[in-house]
């Protein structure tokens, strides 16, 4: 690569990770707390929250 | 053109290759299947269809982070070359498989209403400021739209009509991609696992894949700087007896505006690294971006009387850095001399396909006594 491509590729790679881990923390702190109850503890849940509309109700679980 | 390139056709390796990683897909999604059956029973399973969405689009992950790992990989260790320059069939076949991901997801989720289904992906959910109930599936598309992107203009074609420079520039952009499915899984997926595995998965991945860019341009970082002294505004490149014969030393070209060299004659350069070659007894030196998609030239040998591209095998002459016929690349030559045993390069690039004659030890100047 040349001097200026690796230049960007080395500042993308500084700013990057830094936040992409904020993201992530972030993210994990606004998962709803066990108490709220979007699934029973310990399990993954059945359906993950997309965003169905109302008439677009997905088909059921098999 | 390359060594050994046969034009068009597939060769054996890459169709060995493309066998070994499509089997890989297969084998990973069988498993996780069949794990996904295991692991999620009784109240807490799972249809065919939601294990099948999962399987792609973790798949799918996985693959981005094998494709974002290797070019690093090949700058730490070169055994990592060979897979490097199959990298392309890889970052297609991610798409492939993300794309599969994105289909049925919107099918299953979104298929079954009155609304178009990709309209109501796009429409239905305006929960942009909550990060629990965010539009998750707005990033994994836009980020499928970028590997859309690049797997369409992965080919040569591409890669000449758009110039090497704007095709690294745009394949850059797989970093941003990455960015936005680290997203799209923090908040979709994430939010409603109510486990710790998956994130510890994903920042893992996002630790790794760090930690080896960092390491590769860390490593590069330090070579520049090691290399950039100067001998009467020449790059000493070192003792003329260390570099093995049909291979190079890499050094780089200091930066004009912090160093005593003078701008060229010619005009606007851009100093940079350079490959100093021995070859047949003589010294020279060619700029060591290769006019294909950058690649090292440094790294690689001398084939043939070629100097040979690690990456994907493209060659130049190193007496004037012209490809040979009928092929018509050049890149840019140095001018080199020896002086107490010394390699000295001239730091200016010499316009692309300009003949220099290669420096010996018997040419050395005689000093006077």
């Amino acid at each position: 690569m040349t001097r200026d491509l690796r230049a960007i590729h080395r500042k993308v790679w500084t700013v990057l990770p830094i936040l992409l881990a904020a993201l992530l923390i972030v993210a994990l702190r606004a998962r709803p707390s066990v108490a709220e109850g979007t699934a029973p503890p310990g399990t993954t849940g059945p359906e993950p929250p997309h965003s169905v509309p109302a008439g677009n109700t997905p088909r059921a679980p098999l | 053109m390359s060594h050994g390139y046969v034009a068009i056709q597939w060769n054996s390796h890459k169709r060995c290759y493309d066998a070994i990683v499509a089997s890989a897909v297969v084998a990973y999604l069988g498993v996780f299947l069949v794990v996904g059956k295991l692991m999620w029973q009784g109240a807490n399973a799972i249809s065919d269809e939601v294990l099948a969405i999962r399987g792609l689009g973790s798949c799918a992950f996985v693959m981005l982070h094998v494709v974002l790992a290797i070019g690093p990989l090949a700058r730490l260790d070169p055994r990592f070359l060979p897979v490097l320059a199959n990298r392309r069939h890889l970052g297609v076949l991610t798409f492939v498989v993300a794309l599969a991901h994105g289909l049925l997801s919107v099918g299953y989720y979104h298929g079954f209403g009155v609304l178009n289904p990709l309209l109501s992906v796009l429409t239905i959910n305006q929960n942009v400021l909550s990060l629990h109930a965010f539009p998750f599936e707005l990033l994994g598309l836009l980020a499928l739209v970028v590997l859309f992107l690049l797997a369409a203009t992965s080919h040569d074609f591409w890669l000449k009509a758009l110039s090497a420079r704007a095709w690294k520039s745009l394949h850059m952009s797989v970093y941003f991609a990455y960015a936005l499915l680290v997203a799209h899984v923090a908040l979709g997926a994430l939010q409603t696992d109510r486990g710790s595995m998956l994130a510890i998965l994903v920042g893992a991945g996002l630790v790794g894949l760090s930690a080896l860019h960092v390491a590769a341009s860390r490593r590069e970082s330090i070579r520049d700087r090691v290399a950039s002294s100067l001998t009467d505004g020449w790059i000493d490149a070192g003792d003329a007896g260390s570099i093995p014969e049909n291979r190079a030393r890499i050094v780089t070209a200091p930066n004009s505006s912090r160093t005593q060299v003078q701008p060229h004659a010619r005009g606007d350069v851009r100093p940079d690294r350079i490959a100093v070659f021995r070859h047949a007894g003589g010294f020279s030196a060619v700029t060591n971006v290769c006019a294909h998609q950058g690649g090292p030239l440094g790294e690689g040998r001398v084939i043939d009387g070629c100097i040979t591209c690690p990456w994907h095998g493209w060659q130049y002459k190193p007496a004037d850095g012209c490809a040979p016929p009928p092929f018509l690349e050049k890149i840019a030559t140095h001018q080199v001399r020896i002086v107490a045993g010394r390699i000295l390069v001239n730091p200016h690039p010499l316009p692309p396909g300009t003949a220099v004659t290669p420096a010996t030890l018997a040419s050395e100047p005689k000093r006077d006594v």
